[in-house]
């Protein structure tokens, strides 16, 4: 495959934030391939919520192209009625809209409308198995924990078998060996699956799983040149260069 | 300032084992002192503060603040601690939109039976202090999050309270910002004398506060690296 | 999505949300049933009358009817069946009478008809026989006669009609099965003959309905009409339901009214439902934008959402209407029954039906689809921020100056429809309510913005709470502000309206009564408005030689069809102290125009039948009388409070226009020294051997008569009262659900330590506020509303209407609305007031 499955070009963001405009994102670009697990690291409201919802089609950007397998996202997202590409998968954060809602027919969701529901559960049913999560599937969400949450959510992102994978800190708020278990099911899912998956994290081990990583700071995104054997030892360039 | 001793608390879960929120927990914190409790989210460190603020009866234990016991208060008199004596701080702030910043940071000092003129006069300077006293006539949906944050901060300190709590104060906040309200914290209890608790992740509190302890299976331990990540600097090579 | 996912999705998410989506459906069930039943209350009236002519008519077109209530010679029959062209004509013998059974009385019509009836085509006498009819002596009751009186076939019942007392077998009764809603309609069939001899109008007919063949059906006509010389009437054979129409007019504008306010409840519980289930479907529709769900997909859901809320609250509501129907809101044909052979039977028409379901279906799609336009409008798939209700800032008003200038437009319209065209009231109540709607948030603004800068001087935290929050709900609070407004509104203006309605009859009832001490009339309920004849002879012989009786004088009245009216004719005697109510008259002096009548060859006349006849005081006009006769017109009054028109002549001009001697009723003179009451009893006493006559003081009959015009007025009590109660509910239901939702902030002002007391407090005052607000402005919008109901109802009725500003209304209406929605909301306050700190805390 040639074309690079996600690629963002130049895209530019504001937000008005009590009575001043704050530019988030300053002419932005990068490229995904299938199958390329990537991970943006930055500090906290540095924009990389807004520029991982930019890259899904979640909402559109002010300046700039997002093209998603040749399709333009930007203008499907300004679309009315638009909704989320359905080869994308997204990964929620909130829980269900309706609290007592069962973990299967939550991740099954996105398959009710195209699926009878009973093959919907079917497959929801694999995904949940696939993360390692099929005993939380009668559960409520209030009952889980953290990290059950995370695995339920990454589910219900991939149940659709999406191309693209993108999840915003998927490892808020978990312990270190949590963290270990989420980010190497999501290295697994995208060297089995081919699914590319795009992660923002705020920490820089977290990014140390990933086969590329980029950093957003001022609005800027800086893409290393390469990576080096050591672990902890990531290489950022003065110009550009090939990634790893 | 803040004695708390031997404290337990334990939820029934459906069948089986109930849950050690707090297992026999005993700290410190004296005026002017701001400690920070770390340790895996949910149960136990929500459950700890709101022993403190008394908003939850512990099942064994005593709480001393200034020497008095809080941990047995009826409705009337835990409601009226936590309007004099506790300021608290949380992610979510819960502004009034319909008020402006200066009546939304005056509640407590209204509600304590002063009258809004003078309970204006006396968070001004306070405001001041935090730096949002231009921003005193605005709707709080006219503010940034950090201002309003500051705003939620005066209100909780508007009292003089004995204590300040803090429940994940940085959240929603970038690192900038964050240092500034963690230095703000950490200098406000030093003035005014206010044994602060400060319930985190963020790694960065360890620079402001006093001590550090981790809250694990209920029982509170000495804070250790692992327990948050040490930011690691990317070593930079250039090439 | 499948048709079976969708009811499975919807199942799964029903259950979480039980409570709000039956608040939700109980609310607009309620506006549905409210609808619903004054529609099937005014209908039926008018139906009732459609389906006796219909009965009757067949495929008759024409009729020739006599102008008063002696008939004509029934040999004019021959004539009219010999006129080419014509294919049958049929007899009918109608006259007002009483029956008398073990179960109590009951005015009813009684109709004299033979086979040739049947052969018209009209479902009366469908399935007798010319000869079966004949055979039968005896009278055939419609089971909403029989029932109420206790009488089954073969029994005997005692008929009171045109001063004559008989007893009669009741030959049949019949149902439903027999002659469909006939039933329910008070016409007691009799043979021809039998009714001929039992009213002792032998020989005579009161109408001949003729049918024509279609194409001669013109010719026919203009025979018909020489035939009848100007003394007969020719009519269209429905011509019937047109005079009732115009007769029930004031009745139904004021059902329409109804209709239209209660349709007004019902959209404002829509409006209710919308504010409670908007957050939850916002979420929704966000949930299933980012599934991947296409805009079809989602309006799929919620079409489906609309769907089954329209179809549960639509049959609650038709179901709920239909005991409201029943029970309170039965139709009374009142003072109507006097004049046409009305019942009171219920009609549920196929339409009624399917509008109150439509309302209910609107109401429902309106609530559904306003979250889902906030949705379409947001900028990110999973915006749920905005519910299209509550604005950003949290400050409303901030278009204040186009709601002033449109609020003003609208009351301009009003002003305007007051002064040149109260004709146009209802349109004129439309844009009454557009005002007040268009001024509420203005009012709303001004008052939490005054009570803002008051807050300093308060020393409790209650006040910044209660306002605070205001505030922040912006759209929403006006909402509720709204319905609290629109149902003071509503009441105020009707309730009002009808007051002055009635206290401008209430005088008028005195004034035609209390010329006589006592009354001497037909029995039965008829006598109200009398006009029905009798032989007097007899009872004026009897009367004479009580030494208690100073004098006896004839009265004498009937209805006459002028034009589309059925006038009331009042012709007292000469001598009468006063034949023209003074109060009434509108042009002309009541000194002048007594003397004219007096003297004879003058009438008085209502305005509208003055314009029928289109005559100006002074002007001659030949009266269509059964006699024609030349008036001059003396002088312009009310209407009396009937509605059609009415006409005053002197007794002894009727005689002469009427061709008849008989009296309607009998006005007694006492001696000096004799009260009333004794003059009542020595009147009884000699006319003990009449039974078929009833005596009744000035009093009694000023009684009954303002009885009569207050049951058919009390319907807009009621309504009133059952729409300021379910306003009330609604608002309850609004308010609760929008301090249920502000539970976790609450929460948090526990947490900094404001106790219990004052947040409820808070909340109360956050109610108090927006109904005093609400119904403040409903109250002083009801009061400009009343004036121009009131003068609608004068000016296009012709109703005497005492003018007045309704403030007692106004102030219960208020006081009623605030009261129960305080109560009912204090509830969920108390409760919301009362979550512990914890839930600061939860997840």
């Amino acid at each position: 495959m040639n074309r690079p499955l996600l690629s963002l070009d130049r895209v530019s963001k504001s937000y008005w934030r009590g009575r001043h405009e704050t530019l988030v994102l300053d002419e932005v670009s990068f490229e995904l391939d299938a199958g390329e697990f990537a991970a943006i690291f930055g500090q906290r409201a540095s924009g990389k919520t807004t520029l991982l919802r930019i890259a899904a089609g979640i909402e559109p950007c002010d300046s700039g192209s997002v093209t998603f397998d040749g399709e333009d996202l930007v203008s499907r997202a300004r679309r009315r009625g638009a909704s989320l590409h359905p080869r994308i998968g997204w990964m929620r954060r909130e829980g269900p809209f309706l609290p007592s809602m069962e973990m299967l027919d939550y991740v099954a969701l996105p398959l009710l409308r195209p699926l009878r529901h009973e093959e919907a559960h079917r497959l929801a049913t694999r995904a949940l198995r696939r993360i390692g999560a099929d005993h939380l599937a009668r559960a409520r969400w209030r009952e889980l924990s953290n990290a059950e949450r995370t695995l339920v959510m990454i589910a219900q992102a991939i149940v659709r078998e999406p191309a693209l994978l993108i999840a915003d800190d998927p490892t808020m708020g978990l312990s270190t060996t949590e963290r270990e278990d989420v980010l190497s099911h999501l290295r697994d899912i995208a060297e089995d699956t081919g699914m590319a998956v795009l992660m923002a994290v705020p920490d820089v081990p977290d990014m140390l799983r990933s086969h590329t990583v980029m950093s957003l700071s001022d609005g800027e995104l800086i893409r290393p040149t390469r990576r080096s054997a050591r672990a902890d030892v990531i290489e950022f360039p003065r110009g550009r260069g090939e990634s790893a | 300032m803040l004695d708390v001793r031997a404290l337990v608390k334990h939820y029934p879960t459906a069948g089986g084992e109930p849950v050690r929120a707090v297992d026999g927990v005993s700290f410190e914190v004296r005026a002017g002192e701001l400690v920070a409790i770390y340790g895996p989210s949910g149960s136990g460190k929500s459950t700890l503060l709101m022993l403190v603020a008394a908003v939850m009866r512990p099942d064994s234990g005593e709480i001393l603040v200034g020497g008095h016991e809080i941990s047995r208060l009826g409705d009337r008199d835990a409601a009226r601690y936590r309007l004099h004596e506790v300021g608290f701080v949380s992610q979510t702030f819960h502004l009034i939109s319909g008020l402006s910043a200066i009546d939304n940071a005056i509640v407590k000092l209204v509600g304590s039976g002063m009258r809004p003129k003078h309970a204006q006069q006396r968070i001004t300077p306070l405001l001041a202090r935090l730096g949002v006293d231009s921003q005193a006539e605005r709707a709080p949906s006219e503010l940034s999050m950090g201002e309003q944050q500051r705003i939620a901060i005066a209100k909780a300190l508007s009292t003089n309270p004995s204590l300040l709590l803090a429940d994940e104060p940085t959240g929603n906040l970038d690192t900038r910002r964050s240092r500034a309200v963690l230095a703000l914290l950490s200098e406000v209890c030093r003035e005014q004398g206010t044994a602060g608790v400060l319930v985190t992740h963020d790694p960065e509190a360890l620079g402001y506060v006093d001590r550090a302890y981790t809250l694990r299976d209920g029982r509170l331990g000495e804070h250790r690296p692992d327990d948050t990540h040490l930011p690691l600097l990317p070593t930079l090579e250039q090439t | 999505m499948s048709p079976r996912n969708l009811v499975w999705f919807y199942v799964r998410r029903v259950r979480a949300r039980l409570v709000q989506e039956t608040f939700a459906a109980v609310g607009i069930a309620i506006g549905v049933a409210l609808l619903f039943a004054v529609l099937v209350s005014s209908r039926s009236l008018s139906a009732s009358i459609a389906q006796l002519t219909d009965g009757l008519v067949g495929h008759a077109q024409h009729q020739v009817v006599a102008r008063g209530p002696h008939g004509f010679d029934e040999r004019l029959l021959t004539r009219i069946g010999s006129i080419p062209g014509v294919e049958a004509a049929a007899p009918v013998l109608q006259m007002q009478a009483n029956v008398v059974g073990p179960g109590g009385h009951r005015v009813v019509t009684l109709l004299g008809a033979d086979a040739r009836l049947a052969e018209l085509g009209g479902t009366l006498l469908h399935g007798w026989s010319g000869g079966r009819l004949a055979q039968l002596q005896a009278l055939v009751l419609p089971t909403s006669v029989a029932r109420p009186l206790g009488v089954r076939f073969g029994q005997t019942v005692t008929l009171e009609v045109a001063g004559r007392v008989r007893q009669v077998t009741v030959g049949a009764v019949v149902g439903h099965d027999d002659v469909g809603p006939l039933a329910e309609t008070p016409a007691v069939v009799a043979p021809l003959q039998l009714g001929q001899q039992l009213t002792g109008m032998d020989g005579r007919v009161s109408r001949v309905f003729v049918r024509a063949a279609p194409d001669r059906a013109d010719a026919v006509k203009r025979a018909l009409e020489s035939l009848a010389a100007g003394r007969l009437d020719v009519r269209p054979a429905d011509s019937e339901a047109r005079l009732f129409a115009e007769a029930a007019f004031p009745a139904n504008q004021s059902a329409e009214l109804f209709a239209g306010i209660s349709a007004l409840v019902g959209f404002l519980f829509a409006l209710n439902a919308m504010l409670l289930m908007t957050r939850e479907r916002r979420r929704l529709i966000a949930e299933l934008r980012m599934s991947g769900y296409g805009l079809r997909a989602v309006l799929q859901v919620v079409v489906f959402d609309a769907v089954v809320l329209g179809v549960v609250a639509s049959l609650m509501g038709v179901g709920l209407g239909e005991l409201l129907s029943l029970h309170v809101f039965h139709p009374s044909p009142g003072y109507l029954s006097i004049a046409f052979p009305v019942g009171n039977g219920r009609t549920v028409q196929a339409t009624t039906i399917i509008l109150a379901v439509a309302a209910g279906m609107l109401a429902a799609v309106l609530a559904t689809f306003v979250p889902l336009a906030a949705a379409l409008r947001a900028q990110a798939l999973d915006e749920v921020q905005d519910d299209g209700l509550d604005e950003r800032s949290g400050r409303i008003g901030q278009k204040r100056w186009w709601l002033f200038i449109g609020s003003a437009a609208c009351l301009a319209i009003t002003t305007a429809i007051l002064v040149f065209a109260p004709g146009s009231a209802q349109l004129g109540m439309g844009t009454l309510v557009g005002s007040m709607l268009l001024t509420l948030p203005v009012v709303l603004t001004s008052v939490l913005g005054f009570a803002y800068r008051l807050r300093r001087r308060f020393k409790s935290v209650v006040p910044m709470l209660a306002v605070g929050e205001l505030l922040s709900a912006g759209n929403r609070s006006v909402g509720i502000a709204a319905i609290a407004a629109i149902a003071v509104f509503g009441s105020t203006a009707i309730e009002g309206a009808h007051r002055d309605l009635q206290r401008g009859l209430d005088p008028n009832a005195a004034e035609l009564n209390r010329v006589a001490p006592v009354w001497v009339t037909p029995r039965g309920v008829s006598d109200t408005l009398p006009t029905t004849p009798f032989d007097p002879a007899p009872a004026i012989r009897a009367l004479a030689r009580d030494p208690s009786v100073r004098a006896v004088q004839v009265y004498r009245g009937s209805f006459l069809d002028v034009g589309d009216r059925r006038s009331w004719v009042i012709a007292p005697p000469r001598g009468a102290r006063d034949p023209i109510p003074p109060t009434q008259v509108i042009t002309g002096s009541v000194g002048h125009a007594t003397a004219l009548l007096r003297s004879g060859g003058w009438f008085v006349a209502s305005q509208a039948i003055a314009t029928a006849l289109g005559a100006h005081v002074g002007d001659a006009i030949t009266l269509q009388s059964p006699r024609p006769t030349r008036l001059r017109l003396a002088a312009i009054t009310t209407n009396f409070g009937w509605s059609p028109g009415t006409l005053v002549l002197n007794a002894d001009d009727y005689a002469r226009a009427w061709a008849t001697m008989d009296a309607s009723a009998l006005q007694v003179a006492l001696m000096p020294g004799v009260s009333a009451q004794a003059g009542l009893r020595a009147v009884q006493h000699a006319l003990s051997g009449q039974a078929a006559l009833a005596a009744h003081t000035a009093r009694q009959r000023e009684d009954a008569a303002r009885a009569t015009t207050r049951d058919g007025l009390s319907r807009l009590t009621h309504i009133a009262t059952l729409v300021l109660l379910a306003a009330a509910f609604a608002m309850a239901a609004a308010m609760g659900g929008m301090v249920w939702q502000r539970r976790r902030r609450l929460a948090d002002l526990k947490l900094t330590g404001i106790g219990s007391r004052a947040l409820w407090h808070g909340l109360l005052l956050e109610s108090a506020i927006l109904l005093g607000v609400g119904c403040t402005v409903g109250a002083l919008y009801g009061l400009y509303g009343e004036q121009l109901l009131g003068r609608a109802l004068n000016t296009v009725t012709g109703f005497p209407v005492a003018h007045s500003i309704g403030a007692t209304v106004a102030l219960g209406s208020l006081a009623l609305v605030t009261l129960v929605a305080g109560l009912i909301a204090a509830l969920p306050g108390y409760l919301a007031a009362r979550i512990p700190a914890e839930a600061a805390f939860r997840d």
